[in-house]
């Protein structure tokens, strides 16, 4: 529940949207919302005065195939895309956030541009080089700018957005999909929690792509020509309530092992 | 006409349409149109002077009816054994989640808002987080009117220190037994406090009618209860009280004492005519209403070489938090059993509640055993390391035997349970004798470990039951008593023993669902694990009540003596020609001849029962009788540790116990099951993390994390059946126990696994991995 | 465009009836239910989207109903406890004591149905992803085990 005022819009097509984003100071859009609600209960400083729900704008809630790329809706819950299983390094990833009911409203858009650290579904993203196609609002009396980018470009810690602006949709070439991979994650306990580290591996020609997510302030990549050399390059782990440091580096390593013999 | 016994017989549950449809109405499902909406500020702090609290914006909220603070009761303390705790902080806050001030509003949306206008000021004071830290010298006195609480007389504070209760357990003379042990180990043994996490969160919804009398609905084990602390704490006759308590979503002794109730009361007091709701967010169900305790605690014990246990000296400290509530009985019941079930001769024991600034402490399903048991079979793990003996041997030399005495120098009567043939039984499933510990080809290491537990119900003397048993027109019997439906099943298990002991279908048998103070038969709490027995007992003294009656009205139509006849199969007949007889429906409303004349009138059964031979203890030497029954059992668990990173889990999970009699099989295992996934969420991850200012940092079901499906072991629950004499049908209480053990029984288990003595919970991947780097290095 | 501000009238399709219910936009399906409708049998347990007492079944999908918008449900059909008459499923949780308190009831068997509607054939991974979103306190899960595979068997029946 939002106990206070709030104004509910749901546009149907993306322009509308960001049209509506820039008529209403405070508006968030709103995809599954399981971030939204939980912040809204607990953080007076999260204040929501408009929420722009984003699920019936088509191109934000397709899955297609098309010339040989991937394209996910942004507004897709994580299930829909899990259980499409056309990137099954996605859909590895994706079966360790939150819960299966949690994912079924879960968007990936929202894991991705969320507040929370984790965004572990930026991985196997990042890893593909996948491009973005995203509308922000024109300044001024311009019209909406839709752009296509690669997520890596604007991805520094966490993804880089202009204000008002609205990601669409994601796509990356099937041909990588079909890459040897390999994905581990551990928590402090069970099964649903926040990761202590979330591995994702691909073995291409030139080596290796690893991304981790939850060991450090945000998720990270890197390239070696072999695993070691890509885990030293992610830089030193973090400690927190979960977990400390050491022990996180510790489990990286027992990680990445075993994931480079499932390769091997 | 004989029947066959339903006894042992496992029918589906009686609230089984109820709870699959979604139709049972818990005590939140119960809200009149009208209601006011109560919304508190909780604490940011664990210890804090409270400055101004600035309620002036959250009052011109649109829709709020008014806002209060500690200031507004200035007098009221409320406590179960003693009233130490305001409804709202005054002056200072003692733990983090202590509620502060409190907004009343039409709907609960505009309460909410209005809470977050409160302007509230804090000067932080170095807060306490351990007993230990609590009782070192200079510590900040958190209770300095300790002295002048009123509190009942069995338990024993020292006013000055932070400590809440004392209790002294001194048998035989352990000093001297120690020195003269040929073997002696020493350990200390930890964890911190933690929650019950019932799924249905506390609820309260008071109304002060324009009657002049006080109802409040309230998800509590404890309406009789919380009928009489209300009317200490409020000043209200308990006839002017009645507290109703539907079925509760999950207890496990967190909703035992008295906790929204009297808030919720206060509140209602404002506003007579509306009922005022005080429900408790997640977060606050687990920070702000009491959990579990936690445990400091040191253990010696001597013994021959050949491992016979010569005396025990332990120092069990209970981490209550800023309030005492239940947790200075746990400290106390903690003492009566403070040896396990074992037979030592010498035993010196100071069992302590002690004042911290954690959330606040009271009964948790075990109530004190889980935590003494942890320490002892700890302890006994350390002795039978140095031994050289398999730790299931050491426990079977010592299990405690009738005619051995307990703690308090109670003997143990022939009605005590076989705990050789539960360790038997646990051995056997765990195929403990193929070996404690094995290397997997895959580098994983599995082990086993046992630990034996025991457990008297720690009640007041006089704790009492009672039952009614009244018919319908169609001859169907209904049980009324005053206990709570927690999902325990006691229901069922009292419906059987009613239609056992009327011989009826069982589905002519019904139990009333609510327990509601002025309509249910008294009935002291349900908790302990007592109901059936105990209600068990007034139930049978109802039914044999009701059946004399049934017997005397028939006795004229039939044209016999009242001995001559026999109630059973829905009819009353003469024993020696069964054809001739009556339905009941003929008789339980009265009988009617044929002429119109009619006789008798409804038929009402009545029993009672209050505890038998019970005393208080000595408080310099702890003698006395403070348990009645004593339910014993073994537990023991097989995991699998990952030796690179200390992954770990619970792969089986074996229950043996003692319980006299099964009465409903399926709801025995269901208990001793639950109880067991319980005890693995308690040993591997339940617990509080604090900051370094003692706040609470995994405050909610996000980052506490319970046991999910999947992650359970295979279990294994066996009964034995050594007949309690007093118990009804021979039966014995048996909810809590199944969690005792667990604990042990998993630390033994992993120590083995890792190589290294594990002596605090919980038992996480990376306490296990750094524990084993440490012994490494 | 649908644009709500204020008291909102709102028609949602709930247990195959269509109901007219005042709401707020920032009523969580969750509130909605139990207290504008009535429908007590959907839990709040922790309104966090943690514990899964709240799931309901909109579009036959298995959701937290704490975080969802009522408003959001316009145009789907949503399944609670209440519409669930008679299923295998609830029998089988009555007969295997797949519950104790009965709190996590509800939410456990609604997302149970769908589960074995999607797995129809024994599945224990998908058994395991599906139903680790229900948290039950009391059973240790061996019931909730016990009842999913004797649902399988009278739903193939």
């Amino acid at each position: 529940m939002m106990p206070n005022e709030l104004r509910y819009l749901r546009p149907d097509s993306a322009e509308e949207a960001v049209a509506v984003w820039s008529a209403h100071t405070g508006a968030r859009y709103l995809a599954g919302g399981t971030e939204i609600h939980t912040m809204a209960r607990r953080s007076a400083s999260y204040p929501v005065s408009a929420l722009i729900d984003i699920k019936r704008i088509a191109e934000a809630s397709a899955l297609s195939i098309a010339k040989g790329r991937l394209t996910l809706g942004a507004a897709l819950p994580l299930s829909a895309i899990a259980d499409d299983g056309a990137f099954p390094l996605l859909t590895a990833t994706i079966r360790g956030i939150a819960d299966r009911t949690t994912r079924n409203r879960l968007s990936i858009g929202g894991n991705i541009a969320g507040m929370l650290p984790y965004r572990e579904a930026i991985l196997p993203l990042l890893l593909a080089d996948a491009l973005c196609l995203s509308i922000a609002p024109g300044s001024g009396s311009e019209p909406p700018l839709r752009r296509e980018w690669r997520l890596r470009e604007r991805f520094d810690k966490r993804l880089l957005l202009d204000p008002g602006e609205l990601i669409l949709s994601f796509s990356l070439p099937l041909a990588f999909a079909a890459l040897p991979w390999s994905h581990r994650r551990r928590t402090r306990t069970g099964p649903v929690d926040y990761p202590l580290a979330t591995l994702c591996l691909v073995r291409e020609s030139g080596g290796f792509l690893l991304g981790v997510s939850g060991a450090h302030p945000y998720p990270v990549f890197a390239s070696g020509a072999d695993g070691a050399a890509a885990l030293k390059a992610l830089g030193a782990p973090k400690g927190d309530q979960r977990a400390t440091a050491e022990y996180r580096a510790a489990l990286m390593e027992t990680m990445l092992s075993s994931a480079l013999e499932e390769l091997s | 006409m004989t029947r066959t016994s339903q006894l042992g017989s496992s029918p589906e549950r009686s609230d089984a349409p109820a709870k699959t449809s979604g139709a049972l109405r818990y005590t939140d499902d119960r809200v009149r149109p009208g209601t006011l909406h109560a919304a508190v500020l909780y604490s940011p702090h664990a210890h804090a002077d409270i400055g101004r609290i600035d309620c002036a914006a959250a009052l011109a909220f649109p829709g709020v009816r008014g806002a209060f603070t500690g200031a507004d009761w200035p007098d009221v303390l409320i406590g179960l054994y003693m009233g130490d705790k305001p409804p709202l902080a005054r002056g200072r806050v003692r733990y983090y989640g202590e509620p502060v001030a409190v907004v009343v509003a039409d709907d609960e949306a505009a309460a909410l808002e209005a809470l977050r206008l409160i302007r509230a000021d804090f000067t932080p004071l170095p807060a306490l987080g351990s007993p230990r830290e609590a009782l070192a010298p200079g510590a900040p006195i958190l209770h300095p009117d300790l002295g002048s609480y009123r509190r009942i007389a069995a338990i024993l504070p020292e006013p000055g220190s932070n400590v809440a209760n004392r209790s002294r357990i001194r048998k035989g003379d352990a000093d001297a037994a120690l020195a003269s042990s040929p073997v002696v180990v020493e350990g200390e043994f930890s964890f911190p406090p933690g929650d019950h996490a019932a799924m249905e969160p506390r609820v309260a919804i008071a109304e002060f009618g324009l009657d002049g009398r006080l109802t409040v609905g309230s998800s509590t084990q404890s309406p009789f209860g919380v009928r009489t602390l209300l009317s200490k704490a409020l000043g209200l006759p308990e006839r002017d009280i009645e507290v109703i308590a539907a079925p509760v979503g999950g207890g496990f002794g967190g909703k035992a004492g008295i906790q929204l109730e009297p808030l919720a009361c206060l509140l209602a007091m404002r506003f007579p005519g509306r009922p005022v709701r005080l429900a408790n967010t997640r977060e606050a169900d687990m920070v702000s209403s009491p959990g579990r305790p936690g445990l400091q605690s040191r253990v010696r014990v001597g013994a021959t070489r050949e491992g016979m246990i010569q005396a025990m000296d332990m120092e069990l400290l209970f981490d209550s938090g800023a309030y005492a509530d239940y947790a200075v009985n746990v400290s106390r019941a903690a003492a009566v059993a403070c040896t396990g079930p074992y037979n030592v001769p010498n035993v010196k024991a100071d069992t302590l509640c002690v004042y911290t600034n954690h959330p606040f402490a009271t009964a948790f399903r075990g109530f004190g055993h889980i935590e003494l048991s942890y320490a002892t079979e700890r302890a006994l793990d350390l002795l039978a390391a140095r031994l050289g003996m398999d730790p299931l041997e050491l426990r079977l030399k010592n299990a405690a035997r009738p005619g051995h005495t307990t703690p308090t120098g109670a003997t143990l009567d022939p009605n005590t349970g076989d705990l050789p043939a539960c360790i038997a039984r646990v051995r056997e499933r765990l195929d403990w004798d193929a070996g404690r510990r094995a290397v997997l080809p895959d580098g994983r290491i599995r082990a086993k470990g046992i630990a034996c537990f025991w457990k008297a119900p720690a009640i007041p003397t006089f704790t009492d039951a009672a039952a009614t048993l009244s018919f319908a027109e169609d001859g169907s019997a209904v049980l009324a008593t005053g206990v709570v439906e927690l999902g325990q099943g006691s229901f069922d298990g009292l419906r059987l023993i009613v239609a056992e002991a009327l011989g009826m279908d069982l589905a002519m048998v019904r139990v009333l669902r609510d327990a509601d103070t002025d309509r249910s038969p008294h009935d002291w709490t349900t908790a302990a694990s007592r109901s059936l027995f105990m209600a068990g007992r007034a139930a049978l003294e109802a039914v044999a009540d009701a059946v004399a009656q049934i017997k005397r009205v028939a006795s004229a139509p039939l044209r016999c003596p009242e001995e001559d006849l026999e109630v059973s199969g829905g009819r009353v007949f003469l024993r020696d020609d069964p054809e001739q007889g009556l339905p009941l429906s003929t008789v339980v409303l009265g009988y009617v001849y044929p002429n119109g004349n009619a006789i008798g009138g409804p038929v009402i059964g009545r029993g009672r029962y209050i505890a038998r031979g019970l005393s208080g203890m000595d408080p310099d030497t702890g003698e006395g009788r403070p348990g009645l029954e004593w339910t014993m059992g073994a537990e023991g668990v097989e995991v699998e540790l990952d030796p690179r990173d200390g992954g770990f889990r619970v792969t089986k999970a074996a229950c043996a116990m003692d319980v006299g009699r099964l009465i409903h099989p399926a709801l025995a295992r269901g208990q001793v099951v639950g109880a067991m996934g319980m005890g693995i969420g308690y040993a591997t991850r339940e617990a509080f993390v604090f900051d370094s200012r003692q706040g609470v940092q995994n405050g909610s079901l996000r980052d506490y994390k319970l046991l999910r499906y999947g992650e359970e072991p295979e279990y294994f629950a066996d009964f034995v059946e050594t007949p309690q004499g007093d118990g009804p049908y021979g039966a014995r209480g048996l909810g809590e126990q199944g969690i005792i053990g667990m604990p042990g029984a998993i630390a033994q288990a992993a120590s083995l696994a890792a190589g290294v003595e594990l002596n605090e919970l919980p038992l996480t991947p990376e306490h296990l991995w750094r524990a084993m780097r440490e012994a490494r290095s | 465009m649908k644009d709500y501000a204020g008291p909102i009238e709102l028609s949602l399709r709930i247990n195959g009836e269509t109901r007219r219910v005042q709401a707020r936009p920032g009523d969580s399906l969750l509130r909605l239910l139990r207290e504008r409708l009535g429908l007590t049998g959907t839990k709040c347990g922790c309104e966090n989207g943690d514990c899964g007492a709240c799931t309901v079944l909109v579009d036959g999908a298995p959701i937290k109903s704490c975080m969802a918008l009522a408003v959001e449900c316009e145009g789907s059909d949503i399944l609670t406890i209440e519409g669930l008459r008679g299923h295998p499923v609830q029998k089988a949780f009555a007969v295997e004591n797949g519950f104790q308190c009965g709190f996590c009831t509800p939410g456990m068997i609604l997302n149970a149905v769908a589960l074995l509607s999607a797995h129809p054939e024994e599945d224990e991974e998908a058994d395991r992803e599906w139903m680790q979103s229900n948290i039950c306190r009391c059973t240790g899960y061996e019931g909730i085990r016990l009842a999913l595979a004797s649902a399988r068997r009278s739903l193939k029946d």
